[in-house]
């Protein structure tokens, strides 16, 4: 049903359009290569439902 | 009248006199929030702790640095559940994020503090801000302050109804598609959805990337300035936040309609508008006009299309930013899985509302092989088409006004079963997120009691101006009047 | 010694089947803070979960923004392999469910990587040969899943982000490797090249650089490619080869029995010295990319292009021809010295400290090369300064020191960082080359052996071997053994031949 409403793209003539990669400015605006302080591992791991001894603890690979 | 009701700069100048504290202003907030809120169901949480101690720390910042404090030093502000706190649970109205205490806040929460304003807790929205109506919401019902048995519109409905009902002065929300707009019209409040890439995004749980932006609630348009200049500006933590400085909005807010010329878009005014909101739109754009503006048409062909290229996009991109909701690192998970895909699949069953599996599901469609081109990269064509659209229609016009909603605010429920008339909501706040554009939504006027909203719309990073029009919009129809209950509560 | 069995099987597979080879390799930039935010690049030893933040965790709401450093380090590397730098690039997901992967997907590149085409010329035994590069691109790196190892049963896995958003290199090379030797050759020399960049450490034992390799073959003389299989995680040069080896003789060995290959994905297994079968990723047949809207597209302006091209280092195969045209190396020694750009550099400071060239080649490829391995050192780490070297070896060249004492003195300044031209002077180690002074021992030494005099009179030239041993003996080494050997055959004339 919304993927019949969303067809209705197939009407638009988009013959050489470029797809929109992006709003704001042009430019790539890059971080500097600096080390910033990291998070304790217990507040890391404070909202995990299970860990163990300072690793995340997630069921087998099945 | 209580305080809360009056403009921030009222606020501000009494903080400053000493008629007033900020203490004592929370208090109130509080009070209100004990007294309505459990009617109307517009706060998930109130931080009433944090909130006192951040009130008292106001208080002393106004003591030392007076004149010179910030102009929001004191205000008590709220804040929609999607954007972080730190130490405050933060859920984005979902249950696969109950619990989810961030170690980190967002940026714009952050500004807001580091000015001195007092945050009072975190608002009820639709969940992952997916809706219209807020009744996505994991956790409760916001009722509209205008009318109980009706929606406050969504997905920032907490948020609307708080500032409407007069709980907050002020209040952050976020707009995908109309999620600020949209409930800030239909709770006959003002609403300001800033340039995409003017407010960071960083520490906002995302919908959608491309479309998301932060943006005040708030009763005037000189309100919804003071909010967004606070807010505003470049984050080195969000890549798509602009580095251009922010051009302050108010030196140039007073300056009125006069001479402005003014484009209304013939496809948004040629039907699907419910009559009532025809009629306030219409006597709305008579009263501009009296106030010096010039109504253009203009045309905006490419906006059929806005809505189904935005029903693509936003699930897209939703469905990948969701992806991290896998119950491993936060979230209350499931419990008792004995393998990884009993885990994954039990925290997302038993952690995502239907209308959020829903999007999922058309966003990963959109982005599978062999529909990719069809969907996903042809919406973002079609994006490209509206962007161009408005890019003409700004050429001849300084700003483009609206109706924000086609209707008024609809019953509890009377949409929730029927996806496609709730994404109807959307259909003319939708193409101004595609664009990127800043928009606000200011109070118009009432149909059947029930508060229409007008959408006023600048080019990108014409912040400023579209804040000068809005509030040049407001003046010539005069600021809403806030409901009955809000004007009921004891002050 | 008895040939190999495999090596006789693999000729004879080589000889009907011709292998076609390309490799994917992941090199870990050199960067200090991870690719998209500023927790630490290098994660070895920290404990578990130390070095994450809300953006390397995927906690909702945090944002990735891109280290300019390694998008910096990436065009380098593809300017060395002489890629295309297209001005615009960018960033997709790539998505898929591991529990080692936060976000629930890879920030990565797909349809617009930062460099495209080029090649990498190597030699296989004296042969140069080229690979083609399809593409480099720059993506983040995932946790690490840690089973335990005391666990009989793998009811769970343990997760560890230090890892998850390290900045890594894909350099994807086209299929043009047609022997499991030229692979590795291959990569021995795409290796040397990073490190001459200083973009990657090249550590393959630690993970910063790790290969796959995807392996066909086809009957000699056809075009057409046979079914490929794709074998992770080869990370030693010694486990790429033998793999690859393995695979041929796998493969040859299906094909001649008549049976059709399918695509696979396999893995070594040290244990059972092949390749095994892995399991492939689940959900691994769409991975739905997209551009990221966290992160704007790149633009490469061809200013910025333009002068990290003029940052580009003389490159391994240049710098070895300059070493044999500039100071008159052979072939081998120049390859030898340029394997590390450290090493090259180690020579080029001995020379212009004064050392003979010839001899510095000479001296760091057979005497110090070995010494600082036994150390478990570099050149640069030996403790030993080439000002040093070049003292040592002026005085060899002059004759002061006899080589077998300088020797001596080399190892014992790896040792113990002393400085070998001071243990010349202060042990008074100098050479004596005063035929004055040495003309007594040399006559101690044929009166104390006259057997010896005799036999080397009779014509055996092996005798005066023990009379000039003698000498050295008596002077404790110092003596000049040439000047020796002269005033050793002019005391004792041979008979004039029958």
């Amino acid at each position: 049903m919304i993927l019949h409403a969303v067809d209705e793209l197939q009407g638009a003539d988009t013959n050489g359009i470029d797809p929109t990669l992006q709003v704001g400015d042009p430019g790539t605006p890059t971080r500097p290569d600096a080390v910033e302080p990291c998070l304790s591992v217990d507040r890391a791991l404070a909202g995990a439902p299970s860990h163990e001894a300072g690793f995340l603890r997630v069921a087998a690979i099945q | 009248m209580s305080w809360l009701l009056r403009p921030l700069a009222e606020q501000a100048a009494a903080l400053r006199t000493g008629q007033v504290t900020s203490t004592a202003l929370v208090e109130e907030a509080l009070g209100r929030i004990a007294q309505l809120d459990g009617a109307l169901g517009a706060f998930l949480r109130v931080t009433v702790d944090l909130a006192r101690r951040q009130a008292a720390e106001a208080d002393r910042r106004l003591a030392v640095e007076g004149e010179g404090a910030p102009d929001l030093c004191g205000i008590p502000v709220a804040i929609k559940d999607v954007l972080c706190t730190e130490g405050v649970e933060t859920t984005a109205a979902s249950r696969i994020l109950a619990g989810f205490v961030p170690p980190y806040t967002a940026t714009a929460v952050r500004r807001l503090a580091e000015a001195g304003a007092v945050s009072l807790g975190k608002c009820n929205c639709d969940e992952f801000a997916m809706g219209s109506s807020t009744e996505n919401s994991a956790y409760q019902l916001t009722r509209n302050p205008h009318a109980p048995d009706r929606v406050p519109g969504g997905s920032s409905g907490g948020s609307a109804a708080a500032v409407a009902a007069g709980l907050a002065p002020a209040a952050l929300g976020t707009d995908t598609g109309g999620s600020i707009r949209q409930p800030a019209a239909l709770c006959g409040v003002v609403g300001f959805k800033p340039t995409y890439g003017r407010v960071s995004r960083y520490g906002l749980i995302a919908f959608a990337s491309s479309l998301d932006q932060v943006g005040p609630f708030t009763r005037t348009g000189g309100d919804a300035a003071r909010i967004y200049r606070t807010i505003a500006g470049p984050d080195p933590r969000d890549a798509t936040c602009s580095p251009r400085p922010v051009e302050d909005p108010m030196p140039t807010l007073e300056l009125g309609l006069e001479g402005l010329r003014l484009g209304v878009p013939a496809e948004y005014v040629a039907s699907g508008l419910e009559p009532g909101v025809q009629r306030v739109f219409e006597a709305a754009c008579q009263r501009l006009v009296a106030a010096g503006a010039q109504l253009e048409p203009v045309s905006l062909p490419s906006t059929r299309y806005a809505l189904a290229a935005y029903y693509v996009i936003a699930p897209a991109e939703a469905s990948s930013n969701l992806a991290r909701m896998d119950g491993l690192r936060f979230g209350p998970g499931r419990p008792g899985a004995v393998t990884l895909r009993e885990q994954l699949e039990g925290a997302r069953h038993l952690g995502f509302g239907p209308e959020v599996r829903r999007r999922i599901m058309l966003g990963t469609y959109a982005l599978s092989r062999g529909y990719y081109d069809a969907y996903y990269r042809r919406a973002q064509q079609v994006r490209t088409l509206v962007a161009q659209d408005f890019h003409r229609a700004f050429a001849g016009v300084d700003a483009i006004i609206a109706p924000t909603s086609p209707t008024v605010a609809f019953r509890l429920g009377e949409r929730l079963s029927d996806p496609l008339a709730m994404y109807q909501s959307d259909v003319l706040t939708v193409p101004f997120s595609l664009a990127g554009v800043p928009a606000a939504s200011v109070p118009a006027g009432l149909a059947d009691g029930l508060p229409v909203g007008l959408q006023v719309a600048a080019p990108a990073f014409a912040d400023a101006h579209c804040l000068r029009v809005a509030r040049g919009v407001e003046r010539a129809l005069g600021v809403a009047e806030p409901p009955d209950l809000a004007r009921r509560a004891a002050p | 010694m008895s040939p190999n069995p495999a090596t006789i099987d693999l000729a004879r597979a080589v000889e009907r089947w011709e292998p076609v080879i390309g490799l994917e390799v992941h090199a870990q930039c050199t960067t200090r803070s991870k690719m998209f935010c500023g927790c630490r690049a290098d994660y070895a030893g920290l404990a578990p979960n130390t070095n994450t933040c809300p953006t390397c965790l995927g906690l909702p709401g945090a944002l990735p923004v891109a280290n300019g450093e390694a998008i910096r380090m990436t065009v380098l590397t593809g300017l060395a392999l002489q890629s295309q730098i297209p001005p615009r690039s960018k960033f997709d997901r790539k998505n898929y469910f591991y529990p080692d992967l936060p976000k629930g997907y890879q920030i990565s590149q797909f349809d617009l990587p930062l460099c495209v085409g080029g090649w990498l010329e190597f030699e296989v035994a004296g042969v140069e040969r080229a690979v083609r590069i399809t593409r480099v691109h720059l993506e983040e790196d995932a946790g690490k899943l840690v089973h335990p190892a005391e666990l009989h049963r793998a009811d769970f896995s343990l997760v560890d982000l230090n890892r998850a958003g390290v900045p890594l290199m894909e350099i994807v090379g086209e299929p043009d490797l047609r022997s499991p030797q030229e692979a590795r050759a291959y990569l021995v020399a795409l290796r040397q090249l990073l490190l001459y960049l200083g973009v990657c450490d090249g550590n393959m034992e630690e993970g910063s650089l790790r290969c796959d390799a995807n392996i066909s073959l086809r009957p000699r003389g056809t075009e057409a490619l046979g079914a490929r299989t794709e074998v992770k995680n080869l990370n030693s040069f010694r486990i790429l080869q033998r793999a690859l080896e393995q695979e041929v003789l796998r493969q040859a060995a299906r094909l001649e029995a008549g049976e059709t290959l399918h695509p696979e994905t396999r893995g070594w297994s040290e244990a059972e010295a092949t390749t095994v079968a892995q399991r492939s990723k689940e959900e691994a047949d769409d991975y739905r990319y997209f551009p990221d809207p966290d992160l704007p597209p790149i633009v490469l302006e061809p200013a910025f292009v333009d002068a990290l091209r003029g940052e580009l280092p003389e490159l391994p195969r240049a710098r070895a021809l300059r070493l044999r045209q500039t100071h008159g190396l052979s072939a081998e020694e120049a390859r030898q010295l340029t394997q590390l750009p450290g090493e090259a550099d180690y020579f080029e400071r001995t020379v212009s400290a004064g050392a003979p060239a010839t001899l510095a080649a000479n001296w760091q490829v057979n005497e110090l090369a070995g010494l600082c391995q036994r150390a478990h050192r570099t050149v640069e780490s030996s403790g030993l300064p080439p000002e040093r070297l070049a003292a040592l070896l002026h005085l060899v060249d002059s004759r002061a020191v006899s080589a077998p004492t300088a020797k001596e003195l080399l190892a014992e300044a790896i040792a113990s960082g002393a400085d070998p031209a001071d243990l010349v002077e202060v042990r008074g180690l100098r050479q004596v080359s005063d035929e004055g002074a040495l003309a007594e021992a040399v006559d101690r030494s044929i009166a104390a052996q006259p057997k010896a005099a005799r036999d080397y009179q009779a014509g055996n030239d092996r005798a005066l071997g023990a009379l000039v041993g003698q000498v050295m003996a008596a002077t404790r080494g110092r003596a000049d053994a040439r000047i020796v050997t002269r005033l050793l055959q002019a005391r004792l004339p041979r008979d004039p031949g029958p």
